[in-house]
């Protein structure tokens, strides 16, 4: 999780070694979604953080490159 | 967050109703939801309006996003809301300085760079924009031309997002369309087709001619190739041009059905349609789950031509009976109705029998008596006593055709069918909904067509000699009216009354 400005941002980190099987945000699938906006429901509850931005990021690392896609899934 | 106001429109038969689009925009989980009754269509502008936006150059929110189409009750369907939406998230979100959606309605649908595509009934929510007194409404470049038919509004076209946002926020002027209603109008009637073209058929263009002075309906028997189908496509050359308000009631509904072509407002010409024997009734008389006009209501105030009338399904022709005789249809729904104008002229054309040479010299019929039965009742006894006229066009051979001359012009024509229809309207200027012969209904007939002693007498005889139900005597007296009203004549004589019956038991020497 990182502050970016008004933000919070859950950032799932994603690595592959070889792009064989897709490239790591590729690998980022709808069950995984799910699962980090529950567990982010579940973190503004407990914070009380109910109005306050959130958003979802991505950081693909291939090898040693590695990108962050910003709002990856949002809406 | 904020919260944005705008106007929109949505429609319902040829109607349109105000739909008010709020968008609200607050922190949290960044979702997008639509609620207030909207069909799919409705619901996918949101992948529409999130690349408009974005290609537009401007920032789609990453918040939790509401939009609301009030009233909640209400269907709404099409894409004609991406424009409204982009805009009050575009305000919502800062973008659009506050307050300068205010008083201003907005249609269009939005592709993803950006630009704005037209969508249909732009004329009936610019007519709804004025009532609701309102004075503004942005929208597609090619729907310009049809919204600025009505007076007293200011019509704003716009080409993309970014031209709205920057006019909406005073960085630029876009000079409202003005349409010059008298000038677009006058432009307008030519036809390539004429009646000179047709060589010879005398008896059918003096019929169609009737036809055209009473608005009666009528339909031509004879054999393929006589020429049924020319005539009934010169039939629009010889009828009078609109006037405005009809003008605008026709395009009010190509306007819902989506038929305007891009960039054209008033529709001068009167429509001619003739839907293919395969149609459906649903799309003859309108319909659907979200009710549209059928062919009936797009044939408005101008000619319906069914081809090969006895191939249409039965069914098909059974539901325009009632639309033939009051110049409405209701369509209704389990969720929805709507109500559709259908005041037509009937052309329909039919052959002798299913080979089509029934009783043609130098050809031989191949049809059985059953055949030629079955196909005839095809078309049921309602129907056939509500066509005023029934006609035989004959085949006409080689020689006859190099021997027949071109007869009159379609301007002479209707020049003489003009008069006879400003007779019938000086006569039916008291009654409501009465602009000719063909519409005089049981109640006022014996007050406006009184025939001569001589006339009726005829009448009358030939009524029991030929079993003609009440409805067929008075069909064929209002023939009689608009044969005397053709000739200026203000009683209808045996001469009148006797070409009248013609048209009426012409088709009894088919009888087998």
């Amino acid at each position: 999780m990182a502050r970016d400005g008004e933000y919070i941002c859950f950032i799932e980190v994603k690595y592959r070694s070889s792009d064989s099987h897709g490239s790591p945000a590729e690998a980022v699938s709808d069950l995984k979604i799910e699962k980090l906006q529950e567990l982010a429901r579940f973190y503004i509850s407990s914070k009380n953080l109910n109005n306050t931005d959130i958003r979802f990021d991505v950081v693909s690392v291939m090898r040693d490159r590695i990108s962050l896609i910003k709002n990856a899934f949002g809406i | 967050m904020t919260i944005s106001i705008g106007r929109s429109f949505s429609l319902a038969g040829i109607d349109a109703h105000p739909v008010t689009v709020e968008v609200d925009i607050r922190r949290g989980l960044p979702s997008y939801t639509t609620v207030g009754l909207a069909d799919k269509a409705v619901k996918e502008s949101k992948n529409r309006i999130n690349a408009a936006v974005k290609n537009s150059g401007y920032e789609f929110p990453v918040k939790r996003i509401t939009v609301n189409l009030a009233p909640a009750s209400v269907k709404k369907e099409g894409s004609s809301f991406d424009f409204p939406i982009a805009l009050g998230i575009l305000q919502s979100s800062g973008t659009i300085k506050p307050g300068r959606l205010d008083g201003i309605a907005s249609v269009g649908e939005l592709s993803l760079d950006g630009n704005l595509r037209r969508v249909r009934g732009v004329l009936p929510m610019a007519r709804c924009l004025k009532e609701s007194g309102l004075k503004k409404i942005l929208l597609p470049e090619e729907n310009g031309k049809e919204a600025a038919v009505v007076e007293g509004i200011d019509v704003i076209p716009v080409d993309n997002l970014k031209t709205a946002v920057d006019y909406l926020n005073g960085d630029k002027s876009i000079e409202p369309f003005k349409l010059d209603l008298q000038q677009e109008f006058r432009h307008s009637c030519s036809y390539r087709e004429d009646f000179s073209d047709i060589k010879g058929q005398y008896m059918a263009k003096r019929a169609m001619e009737i036809a055209a002075a009473g608005g009666h309906n009528i339909l031509m028997t004879g054999p393929p190739g006589a020429g049924k189908t020319m005539l009934a496509r010169r039939l629009l050359t010889i009828l009078p041009s609109l006037s405005i308000r009809e003008a605008i009631q026709v395009t009010i509904i190509q306007s819902v059905a989506g038929k305007v072509s891009p960039g054209s407002s008033l529709v001068s010409r009167r429509p001619f349609r003739s839907p293919h024997h395969t149609v459906s009734d649903i799309a003859l008389v309108g319909g659907g789950s979200n009710p549209r006009p059928g062919e009936i209501s797009l044939a408005h105030r101008g000619v319906l031509f069914l081809d090969e009338f006895p191939e249409f399904k039965r069914q098909a022709i059974e539901v325009i009976r009632q639309p033939m005789e009051d110049g409405t249809i209701t369509v209704s729904r389990a969720a929805d109705s709507a109500t559709y104008p259908a005041s037509f002229m009937l052309v329909a054309a039919m052959n002798p029998c299913p080979c089509g040479y029934f009783a043609v010299s130098g050809r031989e019929c191949t049809c059985t008596a059953v055949e030629i039965k079955k196909y005839r009742s095809k078309i049921s006894g309602p129907v056939m006593d509500r066509i005023d006229m029934h006609i035989y066009v004959p085949a006409l051979g080689k020689k006859d055709i190099d021997s027949l001359d071109r007869g009159e012009t379609s301007n002479i024509i209707r020049k003489r069918v003009i008069e006879a229809r400003n007779i019938q309207r000086e006569r039916y200027f008291r009654e409501e909904n009465i602009f000719a012969n063909a519409e005089v209904d049981g109640k006022v007939i014996d007050k406006y067509c009184r025939p001569s002693k001589t006339a009726s007498g005829l009448l009358i005889d030939s009524m029991e000699k030929y079993g003609l139900s009440v409805r067929a005597y008075n069909k064929t007296l209002k023939i009689a009216r608009t044969i005397a009203d053709i000739e200026n004549s203000e009683e209808i004589t045996e001469q009148h009354a006797a070409e009248a019956l013609q048209y009426r038991i012409g088709d009894r020497q088919w009888d087998l």
